[in-house]
């Protein structure tokens, strides 16, 4: 007999919805899976039949083929075990095909039967109320998951026979509710707050400009002055998560797995700190299925490069596709899939192999040859997309052994989230959202110079030569400043002044 | 005691004990040029393949062990002839081990296994 089931697996940070087939008729006893199923698919037979055999239930020894359509995608999903095992039952007569045909099943099953949670359940559920499903069967642990998406029931029976049952009409399931999330007692969680940072005042600043526009930054300082305390405290300035960007990193952090069990919406903005042997695939993402890399892992959040030189070159430059589009595009032979990353990069490195150049206590032991290798990987476009590059220098003892508590991150994002209101007021009719997005043409239209300021930036890129790049860096953040500043319409000449301070403080593509 | 000896010595065993259970022998030692089937027996309309295994001792493993992937493909090769026949070509089909253990010529045990084996997936 025949019949079928829908389940799920993930394409990119979509869901896609799979219609499970079962036939089970005379012949040759066999249990053959077909429509490109993945190895861990694949195993399903065994722990299927398995769960089947240790809920008390019997499967026939008949030839049974499930069919997994459509056909021409590979599977990877071990949430394909319930749908699999749901029509098993129904071929072969134990459940009414009907009812089965009103659920959607998510789970992966133990050889006891019991329902077990997967990866990526939530874009499922988003993709199944978007097909026009209704009811929904996950695991217990993917309850809070499933029920962020509005207009879906869920159900989460304990165990294979427990559902079987509910399917049967012989025992009421009623639908999930969201489950309390249980925190270990006595867990202290330790909050990165600016407050914590003694001195640095141009580096906070300079992060605080980059969390209103938007910018990326690159620091440079010594070793040990605080560039990685200060990198690690960017998001808990930048403004809170809207449902709709929250509901995006959840579903990315789902389908990679990252999702604590049994948690539901991610409200902390993300922050990625890739260690610098990381491979291309890792930070950009890729596989044959190709899966989310550091990028799209940190959209919405901070991608932090600590030791930036010492990355691969090829991984550096391929950073340039998420940084200036917002999304990253992995082709593979299978298919061509776009995850997006929206981020504020961060990077880190010392000013030489030695780190110590350009400090006045310490002598820097590397010859200019040294440092030009040390600095020859961070190319100009790469460099040409940090709009504000500044140093960190080594902190002053009386600063570091000061007890005054300094600004905390609350009031600063009080300020970020200020002037990010004033940017979406005035870019949301481009469909962008922040100053560091804003093309040339744009900066043209909409970003006026005081006089006093326009001669100013003049003096400035005579004197330095700058480019034409150089110069739509500093009116951008120049904007940010202004931004920060309440608003005003023109760009002041004391906002392109600490505008220029921000990035010609240490250039190392003049 | 020879081996063949023993062979024949389960397979008779094994015939009757299905019997007793309700089978009904089709027909035994079916044979094509590469391969045979012990005993061919029907439940409920149900075709079964029987592999025998007599064993009197345990040192080479248990007899259910000797009834490898090769001796499996053997028997599968063996079943689709046997189910060419237009009286069972849309039979359902199982394929059985009995395990017989000897203790010099009584038979000390009688192990049914139940669709022991099926057809493997092809990749």
């Amino acid at each position: 007999m025949y019949a079928r089931t829908f389940g799920a697996a993930t394409l990119g940070v979509d869901g896609l919805i799979i219609s499970v087939e079962v036939d089970s008729a005379n012949g040759m006893p066999a249990f053959d899976i077909v429509g490109l199923p993945s190895t861990a698919v694949r195993e399903s037979k065994e722990r299927v039949r398995t769960a089947i055999k240790n809920s008390g239930l019997r499967s026939r020894a008949e030839k049974i083929t499930v069919n997994l359509a459509p056909a021409n995608v590979r599977k990877e999903s071990a949430g394909l075990d319930l749908p699999i095992a749901i029509g098993l039952l129904a071929a072969q007569g134990r459940l009414r095909p009907s009812v089965c045909e009103e659920f959607l099943f998510i789970s992966e099953l133990s050889l006891e039967g019991n329902l077990r949670s997967v990866a990526g359940v939530l874009p499922i559920a988003i993709t199944a109320r978007a097909e026009g499903f209704k009811k929904i069967i996950v695991a217990q642990e993917n309850i809070n998951e499933a029920l962020l998406v509005e207009g879906l029931e869920v159900y989460a029976p304990k165990n294979l026979i427990d559902l079987v049952d509910f399917l049967d009409g012989e025992i009421e399931l009623s639908p999930a509710t969201p489950q309390p999330i249980h925190e270990p007692e006595g867990f202290v969680e330790l909050v990165d707050d600016f407050a914590d940072v003694q001195g640095q005042f141009m580096a906070k600043r300079a992060l605080e400009i980059a969390a209103a526009g938007g910018h990326n930054v690159l620091m440079v300082g010594v070793p040990g002055s605080g560039k990685t305390m200060l990198a690690k405290r960017m998001s808990s300035i930048l403004p809170e998560m809207t449902r709709e960007e929250a509901l995006e990193v959840t579903k990315i952090y789902s389908i990679a797995g990252k999702l604590p069990k049994g948690s539901g919406l991610v409200t902390k903005r993300p922050f990625q700190h890739p260690n610098h042997d990381a491979s291309t695939a890792a930070i950009i993402g890729g596989g044959t299925n190709p899966t989310p890399g550091q990028v799209t892992l940190a959209h919405n959040g901070v991608l932090f490069l600590d030791e930036l030189p010492e990355f691969n070159k090829n991984t550096l430059e391929a950073l340039r596709e998420p940084i200036e589009e917002r999304q990253i595009t992995i082709s593979r032979v299978s298919n061509t899939l776009t995850f997006p990353s929206s981020i504020i990069l961060i990077c880190a490195m010392n000013p030489c192999p030695c780190g110590w150049n350009g400090d006045n206590d310490h002598l820097c032991r590397c010859s200019t040859v040294d440092i030009k290798r040390y600095t020859r990987k961070l190319s100009g476009p790469l460099l040409d997309r940090i709009d504000i590059q500044i140093r960190v220098p080594r902190v002053k003892y009386d600063e570091l052994s000061s007890r005054r508590r300094n600004e905390s991150s609350s009031s600063i994002r009080k300020r970020v989230s200020a002037a990010r209101e004033i940017q979406t007021q005035r870019l949301s009719k481009y469909r962008l959202f922040c100053n560091a997005q804003m093309p040339h043409a744009l900066i043209q239209e909409i970003c006026i110079l005081e006089p006093a300021a326009e001669e100013l930036l003049k003096e400035v890129f005579d004197a330095k030569k700058l480019s034409t790049r150089s110069y739509d860096r500093i009116i951008k953040v120049g904007r940010t400043i202004a931004d920060l500043d309440g608003g005003t319409d023109t760009i002041l000449s004391r906002h392109v002044a600490e505008a220029i301070k921000l990035r010609s403080d240490f250039d190392i593509d003049s | 005691m020879k081996t063949n000896v023993a062979g024949k010595l389960g397979e008779d065993c094994a015939a009757k004990f299905l019997e007793s259970k309700g089978y009904t022998i089709i027909t035994r030692n079916f044979r094509i040029r590469s391969a045979e089937i012990d005993i061919i027996a029907q439940i409920d309309d149900v075709i079964v393949f029987v592999e025998v295994k007599a064993r009197s001792s345990t040192r080479h493993g248990l007899p259910v062990e000797a009834v490898n992937l090769r001796k499996q493909r053997k028997i599968i090769e063996a079943a689709s002839v046997f189910l060419q026949d237009d009286n069972f070509c849309d039979c359902a089909c199982r394929f059985d081990v009995v395990e017989i253990y000897l203790s010099g010529e009584r038979v000390e045990e009688v192990n049914h296994i139940e669709n022991a084996f099926e057809v493997m997936q092809e990749d």
